[in-house]
């Protein structure tokens, strides 16, 4: 690895701690240096209660997701070959709105009984695995990569229709929670709930390195991906497991969060200078993971009572950022 | 001991929504290692699709396909891929990779599960870059290289595989006179001093004729197969083209345009 390198992982791992400390202790109520320390040890301390039942688990919730939809947005990329691909534009995330419109709003003429977070939790991910499942069908027979992106976009569209119609007849009671899920939520995750985002992280985040090496020839095509020995279906369903877990279990825990999926990738390849995935999935993982980080931090609005929504934040915060890289770049990722 | 590629009774096309559409059936001929193969015969007589047939990228409609006793059909893809290499045409090469990164990549069937390179991986890609020429370009991004140039990459990166046999889909196409012939004289090369077979299609007739040990001619879904030689005393060159405007010379066995 060369000497540069090096820096640069230095220097995104203490930026992520830093901005997960920071992220710890602003909030409505700042945390001083002096307890920080204290509260993390002894739990008389009067701030051990804030940083234990909240600070903490919305922290590891803001890394656990931003390094998912990082991670997932860089698989869709390389598995579609296409710089646009990410969990919000092939409709991934609008599966699974729908289907939490439907429990929560569609319930009234449904006759289902509204669920509690875990049963929101387990519809949304079926629907992202629906979407998803849909779309690699799609792409095993929509050869070029444009028609696929319109599929996806249409496919959006049309959940899109579908939930507007079932919020018309929605309660606005349940309308209401539809709309703060859509706004997302980092906090409020339980250590159950947080047990088990992890393991899902975990599990997604093993099966796309278990297709890396694949992913890596999969970038010169299929054709030559096949003949160097890679199995397609095998790193196809590796990849699409991991995508489908990481982005499907994120979605489900704290709503829709647009934008970390598509445009981390984009920040790692540029910074990074490589198209190596085994560079590429630690390096989407912990930039996806700050810039939530970083993303809460504003969303906070550090000494206020007011809180954000975290999507309206991270594309606002993250937009300028892709944009300012294109312009100094150029190219995005030509040829594909 | 001599190897050989057999190739029996096999019958090549595609399918499409349900429907079978063969391009050429019941072709069977046999090369040993060490030959170059010149495929030739007019677009769409299945060129490409015999060498993808042959390449395992598709699947053929009957026949079979063996290097030495073994079928090739069963075998898992990662052992299709230490038999043979294919080069095709040039793929989209991303920004920021550079030609030592493709080659490490062409050692895929060799490596462990995160592709690490061994120290053996990166002795054969020194060899091969230093064969070829390439020790200088190892460095640069491939998307800064010419046609000629990236297709000597490619042919590297198949090298760098190291298989007996390597197929390529028409290597010389797009390239100027000089590029032609440097790949058409390095890949006469590499079949006769690293004994392997090299099969490889084209429309760059002459000098197919002037470097093959064999030729394989495909004409409207039939295949004629053996050295320029007995074609020529077969009379076959004469036919393939309408002779309004290509004639061939038997004697200085070259294809000129009439004018």
């Amino acid at each position: 690895m060369k000497q540069n390198q090096y820096l640069l992982w230095v220097s995104l791992l203490s930026g992520v701690a830093f901005l997960g400390l920071l992220n710890i202790r602003l909030g409505s109520e700042w945390i001083p240096w002096v307890s920080f320390g204290e509260s993390f040890i002894d739990a008389e301390n009067i701030y051990a209660p804030i940083l234990w039942e909240f600070r903490l688990p919305k922290a590891f919730t803001a890394f656990l997701v931003g390094g998912s939809l990082g991670v997932s947005g860089l698989l869709m990329q390389s598995l579609f070959r296409n710089p646009m691909a990410g969990p919000f534009v092939l409709g991934i995330s609008s599966g699974a709105s729908l289907s939490v419109a439907l429990m929560l709003m569609g319930s009234s003429f449904l006759g289902t009984s509204i669920p509690g977070n875990f049963g929101l939790v387990g519809a949304a991910f079926l629907g992202s695995l629906g979407v998803f499942s849909i779309i690699i069908w799609a792409s095993q027979r929509i050869q070029s990569i444009m028609s696929l992106l319109i599929f996806g976009l249409m496919f959006g569209s049309f959940t899109g229709a579908l939930v507007s119609n079932l919020s018309f007849f929605s309660t606005s009671e349940n309308l209401q929670r539809y709309i703060f899920w859509g706004l997302g939520n980092l906090g409020g995750l339980n250590s159950q709930a947080l047990t088990l985002l992890g393991l899902g992280v975990t599990v997604g985040l093993l099966l796309g390195l278990a297709a890396l090496k694949g992913l890596n020839v999969f970038i010169l095509g299929e054709t030559y991906a096949q003949t160097a020995g890679v199995e397609l279906k095998k790193i196809r369903l590796l990849a699409v497991g991991s995508c489908c877990l990481l982005t499907g279990i994120s979605t489900a825990f704290v709503g829709p969060i647009g934008f970390v999926g598509l445009a981390v990738p984009h920040i790692c390849r540029m910074t990074f200078r490589t198209v190596d995935h085994r560079i590429l999935f630690p390096a989407c993982f912990f930039v996806g993971g700050g810039l939530l980080l970083g993303c809460d931090i504003i969303a906070q609005l550090p000494g206020s009572n007011y809180i954000l929504p975290i999507n309206g934040v991270t594309s606002l915060l993250g937009a300028p950022v892709v944009i300012w890289l294109i312009l100094k770049q150029r190219k995005l990722w030509n040829n594909v | 001991m001599e190897q050989r590629l057999r190739i029996e009774d096999l019958h090549i096309g595609y399918t499409t929504g349900g429907n079978t559409h063969t391009v050429i059936p019941n072709l069977s001929f046999e090369v040993e290692s060490g030959t170059l193969i010149s495929i030739i015969g007019r677009n769409g007589s299945g060129k490409t699709t015999l060498l993808q047939s042959i390449a395992q990228l598709l699947a053929v409609l009957q026949g079979k396909i063996y290097w030495n006793h073994t079928d090739l059909k069963p075998l898992s893809t990662q052992a299709k891929a230490k038999l043979i290499s294919y080069v095709g045409q040039i793929p989209n090469i991303p920004p920021h990779l550079k030609l030592q990164d493709l080659l490490a990549l062409s050692r895929n069937p060799y490596t462990n599960w995160l592709g690490n390179l061994e120290h053996s991986d990166r002795s054969q890609i020194q060899n091969v870059a230093d064969r070829l020429d390439l020790i200088p370009w190892l460095d640069r991004p491939l998307v800064e290289l010419s046609a000629g140039q990236k297709q000597r990459c490619l042919i590297a990166a198949a090298l760098v595989q190291d298989t007996p046999i390597l197929l390529l889909d028409e290597p010389s196409a797009f390239l100027d006179l000089d590029h032609k012939a440097s790949i058409f004289k390095l890949l006469q090369e590499i079949a006769l001093k690293h004994n392997k077979i090299v099969m490889l299609s084209t429309h760059d007739l002459n000098p197919a004729l002037q470097i093959s040990d064999k030729i394989l001619l495909l004409d409207r879904g039939q295949g004629t197969f053996g050295s320029v030689q007995e074609l020529v005393r077969q009379k076959i060159f004469e036919n393939i083209f309408h002779q309004k405007w290509v004639g061939f010379d038997p004697d200085l066995m070259q294809f000129s345009i009439c004018v």
